[in-house]
């Protein structure tokens, strides 16, 4: 449950930093389950392109959400070995598929701001704000925002009586 | 049971159990007003409850004994032997009361003065406190102690004393069974589910140990692993049967609404309901509470008949409405069936051309049994007029949507005059199902799928020889088995999203999708198994094509398609149901059928078209027909056919088919196929009664289309024998065939050389 809200303790807050390309994100511990290495993942097809696919975590079915896709990163940096963020979200498991996994970040609450108006739409729309640390900037990721996709297909719908 | 009413009972009863114990204590220890907080609030709140299902007997004591429980608690009254023992004898009066409660469903009749006993003596304590004597316990025990006396000890005297104090089957209740409280344990769903889940991975770990072991030669674990096995299964059936509820739960409130009913819609019904306690999995017990409601209120509001037309009609004038619930073959089978007036099937067939969910040929050809069915098509109701009960907008579509959802089917079968039953069939649970493992090439890769075997009807190993084999139409593919040609889809297709070349190896799954079959081409069959359905997160869940996943033996995750979403995508469901998405191949049409079904345009049907060019002449407008109208497609040589007295007739699987041109011309003249074939579509149907097979003799299938369904009338071509509509297709002209037209001189010719069979005066033509 990361809200924009929840996100901006009293006393700062933690990151989980991870990398995509040449950026730095982070993510607020608190949403954060567990960070597992790449995974085999089951394919969805006719599911958004940003849905990696299915993993099994432990006989729990999570949800895996390719955040390059996801935030159309297209920089040409290689990622070897991604790594699995897992969150729970609404009662529900996902991973978030990243190049690299750093330290968790403590946020000094005034080094926390909203995210500048010129960041692509494609960011601005899933970035809760922006954190200048000595590691140079990042993004935090409101992953809320992050787990809205739609679907190539998806039900028309429901019919209920 | 009603739910409302068991909750009431367990309730109630945990209250009052603690309440011996509770005024005991505070008998003893006056001081405890926290205790004696408890108990007021069990007696109040079993007053309200009883307030809510009018038990006004349980109610008056409650009431009067929380008085009591006042005046003691300001003060008014010493908390004495004397004092308290009305209150306790109370107690057990409300005990024995919810006991019968238990057995006879409602308060145990009585004029009230049954408990006069029990009131008085509490009344009397009230009135010492009213008289605001407070001092020492001896003005107290004298005015109380003469009618307090023989009601106080519990059983016998009490019994003998008040007239039959409650009916007597609470007392056999209390001697002989165990009360409802004491044998059931109430458990939050959400520790059944967690169980369940539980129970699911231990089944997942038990599949891969079995595997394992089966791979090795010795293992010195076999007989550990085959005692887990055994005990894993005992378990997971025990687990299921935690969730398992009888489905009379889902019947609970029909009762009430046929009681309901009867006033608003004027008629006598009386409601039976046969097997409730078959067991079932409560969701999908929550699943069918609806669809049942909707089919109950149903029969009531339009099956059956006015008191004075039963009469007319012989019938007794009380309709029935019955319920049936049984177990069969892994399925439950719910009937709601009522002796009402039954369906016309004459006027559900001219309602359904109507409505434009049939064509006219669909019509004739159609048996009873399916036009019956159209009902459940969306848009359909033979109500003249909307009533207040049913008449609502949601028809019987909605109600086979929610069976079909929980993986049931439903079907109606009615005969006129002596009533209707709507059979549903749904499967035990959706928990853990067997399955079909499959394969799916996707690109380079194969994937692995599970298809619940609910819905599978066989399988099919494909050949290029063999008997069952796939026709390829123009990239299209069906599968003619045995004698029908069913629509065939390629699951990578749909998977992938991606035309694939047409491969004629593999296997076919036939798929049930409501009363419509379909084949489904596979690249593999690997295995069937159990599988534990996992629900997918909110994001998979949006796409129509899975059910859920599951996790292998070997800890693949894998995909469990939901096989009805896969047909609705292919298309393959030809007209009602299927809204293709599939825009590319639309075509424009300008037809003539029927005027009032503007507002289905997004429909489709699969046509056949085709071309029947006669030899060297122009080539001709192309001709189609609906793929669900066609029977067969055959290639014959053209020697085989032979001249009759009005026409041509084939020899056919051992009997004559009459086959003609569809423009009535000579055989000869037709253009034949390269390999100097002549194909012919065989359609069957019924014609005036009687089975009626014809042959249509064409030069050349062109393609499969999808195309909405003949909807717009054109004037120009009303009375043109033989064709029923043209339409736009990929840019020519195209007119579709009347079915109906061809069957008719087919059941002509047949006539006439049935009677002239055995004089065998066939000649040859060609």
């Amino acid at each position: 449950m990361t809200t924009r809200e929840s996100t901006q303790g009293k006393d700062g807050l933690e990151l989980v930093s991870f990398r995509l390309g040449t950026q730095i994100f982070g993510i607020p511990v608190s949403g954060v389950q567990e960070v597992v290495p790449a995974q085999p993942l089951t394919r969805i097809p006719r599911a958004d392109p940003a849905l990696a696919g299915l993993l099994n975590l432990r006989g729990q079915i999570v949800t895996a959400i390719d955040l390059r896709s996801r935030l159309h990163i297209s920089d040409s940096d290689g990622r070897e070995s991604p790594m699995n963020i897992v969150v729970s979200d609404r009662g529900e498991l996902f991973s978030l598929v990243v190049d690299s996994v750093g330290d968790v970040l403590s946020v000094p609450s005034g080094r926390f701001e909203g995210t500048p108006g010129n960041l692509p739409e494609r960011l601005q729309k899933v970035c809760g704000g922006v954190c200048r640390l000595e590691e140079g900037l990042v993004l935090v990721v409101d992953v809320t925002s992050v787990l809205e996709l739609g679907a190539d297909l998806s039900r028309q719908g429901s019919n209920a009586l | 049971m009603d739910d409302l009413l068991g909750e009431f009972l367990v309730e109630c009863g945990e209250g009052l159990a603690t309440l011996d114990e509770r005024i005991v204590a505070y008998e003893g220890n006056p001081s405890d007003a926290e205790n004696l907080n408890v108990i007021l609030r069990v007696f109040h709140s079993l007053k309200g409850a009883c307030g809510i299902f009018s038990f006004s007997r349980m109610e008056r004591l409650a009431h009067v004994s929380e008085d009591v429980l006042v005046a003691m608690r300001d003060g008014r009254l010493p908390v004495a032997q004397a004092t308290v023992a009305p209150i306790l004898s109370a107690v057990d009066r409300l005990k024995e009361l919810i006991a019968a409660i238990e057995q006879l469903k409602s308060e145990p009749a009585g004029n009230g003065r049954e408990d006069d006993s029990i009131i008085i003596s509490l009344k009397d304590v009230l009135e010492l406190a009213g008289g605001g004597s407070s001092h020492s316990s001896t003005p107290v025990r004298v005015p109380v102690e003469s009618p307090v006396a023989p009601v106080q000890p519990k059983s016998k005297p009490s019994a003998s004393e008040a007239p039959a104090p409650v009916a007597p089957v609470a007392q056999a209740s209390t001697s002989n069974q165990l009360s409802l409280m004491d044998q059931s344990l109430r458990v939050g769903v959400d520790i059944l589910d967690r169980l369940m889940n539980l129970v699911g991975e231990l089944v997942l770990s038990r599949n891969q140990l079995l595997q394992l072991v089966a791979s090795a030669e010795t293992s010195p674990f076999i007989s550990l692993v085959q005692q887990l096995n055994r005990v894993t299964s005992g378990l997971q059936e025990a687990v299921m049967r935690t969730r398992m509820q009888p489905i009379g739960n889902a019947w609970s409130k029909l009762p009430r609404i046929v009681r309901d009913l009867q006033g608003t819609v004027g008629k006598e019904i009386d409601l039976v309901m046969q097997g409730a306690e078959t067991e079932i999995d409560r969701q999908i017990l929550q699943a069918i509470q609806d669809p049942l409601t909707h089919c109950v209120r149903n029969a009531a509001d339009h099956g059956l008949e006015s008191p004075q037309d039963r009469q007319e009609m012989g019938k007794p004038t009380r309709g029935t409405i019955t319920l049936r619930a049984f177990q069969e073959g892994g399925r439950i089978h719910i009937e709601v069936s009522d002796d009402g007036r039954g369906m016309d099937v004459e006027a559900v067939r001219r309602k359904g051309v109507e409505k434009g969910l049939i064509s006219q040929e669909q019509a004739t050809r159609l048996s009873d049994g399916d036009i019956l069915n159209l009902v459940f098509e969306p848009g359909f109701s033979t109500a003249k007029k909307v009533t207040e009960i049913s008449g609502r907008g949601v028809g019987l579509d909605v109600v086979r949507t929610n069976i079909e959802k929980v993986g049931g089917s439903v079907e109606l079968k009615s005969e006129l005059g002596v009533g209707t039953t709507i059979r549903i069939r749904i499967p035990l649970t959706l928990a853990i199902v067997p399955a079909l493992i499959v394969g799916a090439k996707l690109g380079a890769v194969q994937e692995t799928y599970a298809i619940p075997q609910l819905a599978v009807v066989e399988l099919v190993r494909m050949t290029s020889e063999g008997r069952d084999r796939v026709e390829k139409l123009q990239g299209t593919q069906v599968l003619r088995l045995r004698d029908r040609l069913l629509p065939l889809v390629e699951l990578s297709e749909i998977l992938s999203g991606e035309k694939r070349e047409v491969c004629d190896e593999g296997f076919v799954i036939v798929v049930q999708v409501g009363e419509a079959r379909v084949g489904m081409r596979v690249d593999e069959i690997f295995d069937t198994q159990e599988i534990v359905v996992k629900p997918v997160g909110r994001l998979v869940r949006e796409i129509p094509l899975y059910a859920g996943s599951t996790i292998l033996g070997d800890g693949r995750v894998i995909m469990i398609l939901e096989v009805s979403g896969v047909a609705m995508q292919s298309g393959a469901l030809s007209s009602g149901k299927s809204a293709s998405t599939e825009k590319s191949r639309q075509v424009e049409l300008s037809s003539h059928a029927s005027d009032d079904s503007e507002g289905r345009g997004a429909e489709m049907t699969r046509l056949l078209v085709f071309s029947s060019d006669v030899r060297e002449s122009a080539k001709t407008a192309p001709l189609a027909v609906a793929l669900g109208q066609v029977a067969r497609l055959e290639e014959v040589d053209p020697e085989k056919i032979e001249r009759v007295e009005d026409g041509f007739v084939l020899q056919y699987r051992g009997s004559l088919l009459p086959v003609m041109r569809p423009d009535g011309g000579p055989v000869s003249d037709l253009r034949f196929k390269p390999d100097g074939k002549i194909g012919v579509i065989v359609f069957n149907g019924k014609h005036e009664g009687a089975q009626v097979n014809v042959g249509l003799l064409v030069s050349e299938i062109i393609d499969i289309i999808d195309a909405p369904n003949l909807a717009r009338k054109e004037s120009s071509l009303r009375g043109k024998s033989g064709v029923a509509g043209s339409m736009i297709v990929q840019g020519r002209a195209t007119e579709v065939i009347d079915v109906e037209y061809y069957l008719s001189r087919g059941r002509a010719l047949g006539a006439n050389f049935e009677s002239e069979r055995g004089v065998s005066s066939l000649q040859e033509v060609l």
